[in-house]
């Protein structure tokens, strides 16, 4: 079959195809306001998926998604209506809060470039679960999905961030990636540094987040399914200094918000990509043969 | 010698953990060669870590511990220090370095210095466990987030290790005895290390090449973690005795030499040992001809073949005993359901 050209980013492709497609790079980013420009050029999901280098970008993506799509389907699922404007407003929100993220990180603000990771939560937190949810075909599937979030949504888990980490929990509990860890290397210039922002943030989060992988003094390796619970509890840590007695954030022990950052955001933006990937894939069972 | 401080029990893995230590000399005559036993020595880890270690070696350091490990079959090992000892010393020539074989390199390369001293002290943990799984198990666990070598990697290399191979009828060739010389019918390492580490895991499907080596480890250690290994009354040497009891009849041995099928089978036999250790070679033969002919009708374009034949094959050793009670057409019908 010839080459579709959609799949060739355009000011007309569907926002659905432009984030996964920017999350692979190398796609260049232009800010219309200011005028700048700059190369995505990190494959996020490749931090965790295996991909064939041989292959056009494209396949690459439609791998990602799965091994027996062919991109005839992935063509009807992204470009095809009614597929295309399914939650066409959640997309375009989500794709406006990942360039932003995308920008700032590049510009090395890296202060900012984390808002923008926490709104990205706080987007996916309502809109994933339902989203998985809304598998319109099988309302049994639907109705069982809801009930485990809801049954989920208790304690530790309670909340809209509570919710989405139900709904982590029972989007992979069947992949095993809930014993994999989402890796932050503190590898800062010197040890001092390193151990005081290790410390910092070790003490601000829970123990539970913490995956075996990690390294004193070096390497938080998050579990997988705590990534959520991280991203607001380091958040919250942060942007208050007065807080009705938690333990937050003291400049001295960020030193400096954006070189603090600096190693923090990729991995956790790299998580949620993979999250991103999941409801794609999830989504694109609903093209009909 | 090796001298133990104290002993304890380890009611987890059901052993006994001894900390003692020797000297370099002795580590170097007694505890060396049993690194060089292993024949897929892995590669020296070339790092700033080892040569910084081997300087300060010569200098007096005191490395951490080594871990030795035992097998024993014993139903209740001693706790007695001196009896601990005793055996450990005994028995130095079978047994295992589970973690420290670079440290053991370094300690040799460092001795070759005439400002060496054999006398220094090298700390050891010795676990002494009933079999071998035990020893797997912790090895796993204790080198979760050491990531010189994936668990993948460990299991492969003491699949080879840990096993006497002469001891069954069927033959075990490496891929490094491969490439010598082919023996007709022999079963690969490779293949029964696979089916090691699916029995170790409890599932079929760790070979995911979608999933980046060092994410996939990171579940393969999970699943181990998960499987409840240390509670399983079935031993993989007790599956590998089944399997070599029906490779005595050359239909069953082509079954369980096609991986997928082998994998399959280590995994069902942990659940139902019992029922497969009554069956005869005769009638496990008429079995699997029976499971190939119902899998004949499966629709390879509809499906991956490899998956399902690791699934139909566990499914199929697992629910052996309602299994015979079909014919091949009732099975078609059981695998249609299972897929």
């Amino acid at each position: 079959m010839t080459f579709d050209r959609r799949f060739l980013l355009s000011s007309a492709t569907p926002s659905k195809y432009r984030v996964l497609r920017t999350l692979i790079g190398s796609v260049s980013i232009e800010h219309s306001t200011i005028g700048t420009q700059f190369t995505q050029n990190v494959d996020y999901l490749s931090k965790v998926y295996e991909f064939k280098p041989e292959v056009s970008v494209q396949e690459r993506l439609v791998n990602y998604i799965s091994e027996d799509l062919t991109l005839d389907d992935a063509r009807r699922f992204f470009f095809d209506i009614p597929y295309s404007i399914r939650n066409k407003d959640f997309f375009q929100r989500f794709e406006n809060e990942v360039l932003n993220y995308l920008y700032y990180q590049n510009k090395k603000s890296f202060t900012t470039a984390y808002v923008y990771i926490y709104r990205i939560l706080e987007l996916i937190s309502f809109s994933f679960p339902l989203i998985y949810a809304s598998k319109t075909y099988d309302f049994k599937h639907t109705f069982n999905a809801l009930k485990e979030f809801y049954e989920n949504n208790k304690g530790a888990n309670s909340g809209e961030l509570g919710f989405l980490k139900s709904a982590v929990y029972s989007m992979f509990k069947d992949h095993d990636f809930l014993t994999t860890s989402v890796d932050i290397e503190l590898d800062f210039e010197d040890e001092e540094t390193q151990s005081i922002i290790y410390n910092a943030i070790y003490n601000v989060t829970k123990p539970d987040f913490y995956h075996t992988d990690t390294i004193d003094n070096r390497r938080l390796a998050i579990k997988f399914g705590e990534v959520s619970s991280f991203i607001a509890s380091l958040r919250n840590r942060f942007f208050h200094l007065f807080n009705r007695g938690d333990k937050n954030l003291e400049s001295s022990d960020l030193i400096d918000s954006d070189m603090f950052f600096s190693k923090i955001n990729d991995p956790l933006f790299g998580w949620l990509s993979v999250l991103y990937l999941e409801v794609i894939r999830f989504s694109i069972g609903e093209v009909s043969p | 010698m090796i001298e133990i401080f104290k002993v304890y029990p380890d009611n987890v893995i059901k052993s006994t953990v001894a900390n003692g230590f020797t000297s370099y000399n002795y580590a170097l005559k007694k505890i060396f060669p049993l690194v060089n036993r292993f024949d897929a020595q892995r590669k020296l880890l070339d790092t700033k870590f080892y040569s910084r270690l081997e300087r300060d070696l010569i200098n007096g350091c005191v490395m951490p511990h080594l871990t030795l490990a035992f097998v024993r079959k014993e139903e209740k090992h001693p706790l007695e220090v001196k009896d601990i000892e005793n055996y450990i010393n005994n028995n130095i020539a079978n047994g295992y370095v589970l973690d420290g074989i670079q440290r053991l390199n370094t300690l040799k390369r460092a001795s070759a210095n005439p400002n060496f001293n054999g006398e220094n002290p090298l700390l050891l943990n010795i676990i002494i466990s009933p079999n071998k799984d035990m020893l797997l198990y912790r090895m796993i666990t204790l080198n979760n987030g050491q990531k010189a070598m994936t668990a993948r990697h460990q299991i492969e290399i003491l699949t080879q290790e840990l096993f006497n191979f002469d001891e069954f009828d069927i033959e075990i060739q490496s891929e490094k005895d491969r490439a010598d010389k082919i023996k007709r019918g022999a079963f690969n390492l490779g293949d029964i290390s696979r089916g090691y580490l699916a029995f170790l895991t409890d599932n079929v499907h760790n070979e995911n090449n979608k999933i980046i080596d060092e994410k996939m480890d990171q579940i393969l250690v999970g699943r181990i973690l998960d499987s409840d290994l240390t509670n399983e009354a079935v031993e993989f040497t007790n599956v590998l005795d089944l399997i070599d009891y029906f490779a005595k009849d050359d239909t069953s041995k082509q079954w369980l030499k096609i991986n997928n099928n082998l994998i399959g089978f280590c995994v069902g036999a942990k659940s139902n040992f019992g029922e497969l250790k009554l069956t005869s070679a005769e009638q496990f033969k008429e079995q699997v001809t029976k499971f190939e002919n119902a899998f004949k009708a499966i629709n390879p374009s509809k499906v991956n073949l490899g998956k399902v034949r690791r699934d139909l094959a566990l499914y199929f050793v697992k629910n052996y005993n309602k299994i015979i009670e079909l014919n091949a057409d009732e099975l078609v019908e059981q695998f249609a359901n299972e897929l």
